[in-house]
């Protein structure tokens, strides 16, 4: 999305630029709606009706049953703490995840859990059947995300795939709500994470969903607010805000992703034809047209990331810190991947609104900086 | 009651007709420590070597300590007055040894001001000795290698009892010897070697050369975390960053590669001598120490020096890398130093940089190529940050 006629932002995995239409509407709720939704009184009472609606709303969008649980939280990273500290006590269950997932995963697991295990990979870097199987009929919990935020590797589980288990199975929607359908059904869910930022919501918003007949120890106790498993005043204006921004999400999901998939080739082909030897690890048939990760062999990744940036155009490189500074990049690392090539990574990002316009020009800028990128190959000479 | 401290002076007296000046200079910056660490009112005495400063209000140890960080300072001491009389001048040395936990050895000197006094000075430091070992059972009496020195000054007025002081750093105040533009980079050198120069009483303005894009702006919070320090010995701190990119990119496009890093350190003596000659600075200082990297070779520092409009100096040039680190350790930059940062050199540096360079391609390079555009560019986009001798931002205008 082009944020201004300066600015070309291929950073949606980490945040989604401002839409006006759902800033008006969150400006409109704030303004009308503040009433706290458990107050006796009537314009608290229609706020309270109002969000049962909203809860049954968003379940039918991932196929979930009415008696199921829909909690509003904070974030996906309060979501996921949630349920993996919210389901068994404190070290008593066994609970797999993959190394190479989102830390508000990994740290609430390897915390909590009696016992962890880490779930292994294909050489296309989806999760192992047979390993997963195993973790299934011997785990308590297993976390799984549809789409990984660094890699955009597709995960998917059908219910033909697992017919016995022992495991819960909690999915992080974050990457995929809005861009892939999902259902819970499909998809054998226990519990599922969404990410209110991650499709063009205002910050502070997540959603846990939860399988009916399920409670989890809540993180925050207090006034029982959202039943018992989450207290603190209900969010009303950015849950409505949440709800009108998913409303708008339209049925073309299938369609947008063939047409970025399109676009994502174009764009790995075209720069691959200006470096050849850049490496795109994790595209494939099933990726997400919409995250691309590149290995860029040259000096560190925020060189380039900087460079593009003087030009207007914003990429990812994973880290906040520069080349010395950096840590190391978990992910990265766990799926195989060396010191330097963690070191040479840029992310690019679309968001379901990007245009082709604009990835031509990132091609353009790309073009451009390669005399200077030039500079620093070794064993150049003028 | 009145406090008092003793700051006795370094190398002032080996001046002489020019000592009204470096007083004036001493004064001056001993003045900025006072409003900033001890904002009461205070009345100055000066005697020959000695500074004494009185206030109502009693002065902290950060005070002492900063006042230490003075140039020129040779020491600190806190000082009580007592009545010329054994008795008060025992208790009171007494009451100021109360915080005295270990045992300790010490001794006693005494120096009269005032010749009418009964005793002669050894004769009261003996005396005084005596009472002190009488009335504390942690003390006893060392007079080759004391760890405590009791100081009894007798002046007309009164008796001065200092217990203990606080080393400074010494040398000359800062501007007695002018100004200068000091090369600053992120390492251990560079901030060594300024303070170095600091304490030879030249005031200096500091200048980073910021390599953005080519590294990150987390560099920035590390030069002004080293200024910062450095801001302690100095009477005002002035840094500028100058954005070296463009520079960079330009040279690179143009040379041989294995002179990049010789070229680099080149454009950065010249605007050194650009930004001098605003300054009104007459030299420029830099951390170099011969041939510890390749652009610090007798040849190639040689032929910077022949490019340099003004002398460089490079106090450092005799010292080993153990040397600087141990300076570094005493002035508080070591641990700010040792954090990692991007090295834009180590970026375009070739594999075998030139370490003896063709002194005619360096000299023709620079003829052919222009960079006095992109040189006053670079100077006017530069990001300007003054210190106060606390170490804190000032305002620019």
């Amino acid at each position: 999305m082009q944020i201004n006629t300066l600015m070309y932002y291929f950073d949606h995995a980490a945040g989604q630029p401002p839409n006006p239409e759902i800033c008006d509407f969150y400006r409109s709720q704030l303004l009308e709606n503040f009433a706290n939704p458990n107050a006796p009184y009537r314009m608290a009472r229609q706020l309270s009706n109002q969000l049962e609606i909203i809860r049954s709303d968003i379940k039918k969008m991932i196929e979930a049953d009415e008696a199921d649980s829909l909690i509003f939280t904070s974030s996906a990273t309060e979501s996921n703490n949630l349920l993996i500290k919210g389901l068994f006590e404190k070290n008593t269950a066994c609970m797999a995840v993959s190394l190479a997932e989102h830390p508000s995963l990994i740290k609430p697991l390897l915390d909590w859990s009696l016992e962890s295990r880490n779930l292994k990979h294909k050489a296309n870097y989806q999760l192992d059947e047979s390993d997963l199987k195993n973790a299934l009929d011997t785990c308590d919990l297993i976390c799984l995300s549809h789409i990984n935020n660094h890699t955009g590797i597709l995960q998917e589980l059908k219910v033909d795939d697992v017919l016995n288990k022992k495991a819960h199975i909690h999915w992080d929607l974050s990457q995929s709500f809005g861009k892939k359908s999902f259902s819970v059904k499909e998809s054998v869910a226990d519990s599922a994470t969404l990410s209110g930022h991650k499709f063009g919501v205002p910050k502070g918003i997540g959603v846990l969903w939860l399988r009916h007949g399920i409670t989890l120890n809540p993180l925050f106790q207090g006034g029982d607010q959202d039943t018992s498993m989450r207290s603190s005043t209900i969010n009303f204006p950015l849950i409505s805000t949440f709800h009108f921004a998913a409303m708008k999400i339209n049925e073309q999901l299938e369609d947008d992703w063939s047409f970025f998939k399109k676009i994502q080739k174009e764009m790995i082909q075209e720069l691959q034809a200006i470096q050849p030897e850049i490496r795109v690890p994790f595209e494939s048939e099933t990726s997400s047209p919409y995250i691309t990760t590149l290995i860029v062999p040259g000096p560190s990744s925020d060189v380039l990331m900087r460079l593009l940036d003087e030009q207007g155009v914003v990429v990812s490189t994973h880290s906040a810190c520069s080349s010395r500074i950096k840590k190391e990049n978990g992910v990265m690392a766990h799926l195989g991947f060396s010191k330097e090539e963690q070191q040479q990574i840029i992310r690019i990002s679309f968001s379901r609104q990007t245009t082709r316009e604009e990835v031509f020009f990132l091609i353009q800028k790309w073009k451009e900086i390669q005399s200077t990128l030039n500079l620093f190959k070794k064993g150049y000479k003028k | 009651m009145s406090h008092h401290v003793l700051i006795s002076v370094d190398e002032l007296w080996l001046k002489g007709s020019n000592r009204p000046t470096y007083y004036r200079y001493i004064h001056n910056h001993i003045q900025d420590v006072l409003r900033l660490y001890h904002c009461q009112k205070t009345q100055w005495t000066n005697q020959t070597q000695r500074i004494y400063l009185t206030s109502d209000f009693p002065f902290h140890d950060e005070t002492l300590l900063a006042l230490s960080r003075v140039p020129g300072v040779h020491s600190v001491s806190k000082t009580f007055y007592a009545l010329k009389t054994i008795e008060d001048i025992a208790k009171v040395a007494v009451e100021n040894l109360r915080d005295l936990k270990e045992p300790t050895s010490f001794k006693v000197e005494t120096a009269r001001n005032d010749k009418s006094f009964p005793m002669t000075s050894m004769e009261l430091s003996r005396e005084i000795g005596h009472e002190l070992l009488e009335r504390s059972s942690l003390l006893r009496v060392d007079v080759k290698n004391p760890e405590l020195v009791i100081h009894i000054r007798i002046q007309p007025e009164g008796a001065y009892v200092s217990c203990g002081k606080l080393k400074g750093v010494g040398g000359l105040p800062i501007g007695s010897s002018g100004h200068g533009v000091t090369l600053l980079s992120g390492g251990f050198d560079s901030p060594v070697a300024s303070y170095l120069m600091s304490r030879r009483g030249l005031s200096q303005t500091l200048v980073f050369f910021h390599a953005y894009p080519f590294v990150g702006d987390e560099v920035k919070i590390k030069i002004i975390q080293l200024t910062k320090q450095l801001a302690l010995y100095n009477k005002k701190c002035e840094l500028l960053i100058v954005p070296f990119g463009e520079i960079q990119k330009a040279i690179a496009e143009t040379s041989k590669v294995d002179y990049r890093t010789l070229f680099f350190r080149r454009a950065m003596v010249d605007i050194a001598n650009l930004i001098a000659e605003e300054k009104n600075a007459k030299v420029i200082v830099t951390g170099d120490s011969l041939s510890q990297v390749s652009s610090q070779t007798i040849d190639n520092i040689a032929s910077i020096d022949h490019a340099s409009k003004r002398s460089i100096f490079r106090p450092l040039i005799g010292m080993s890398k153990r040397e600087i680190m141990s300076i570094a350790s005493e002035i508080g930059t070591h641990d700010i130093s040792i954090q990692p940062h991007d090295d834009a050199c180590a970026l375009f540096a070739p594999e075998n940089p030139v370490l003896r360079g063709d002194s005619h391609y360096s000299k023709i390079f620079f003829v052919n190529n222009q960079f006095d555009q992109l040189y006053s560019s670079a100077i006017k986009n530069a990001e300007c940050f003054t210190f106060n001798v606390k170490g804190q931002e000032l305002a620019s205008k």
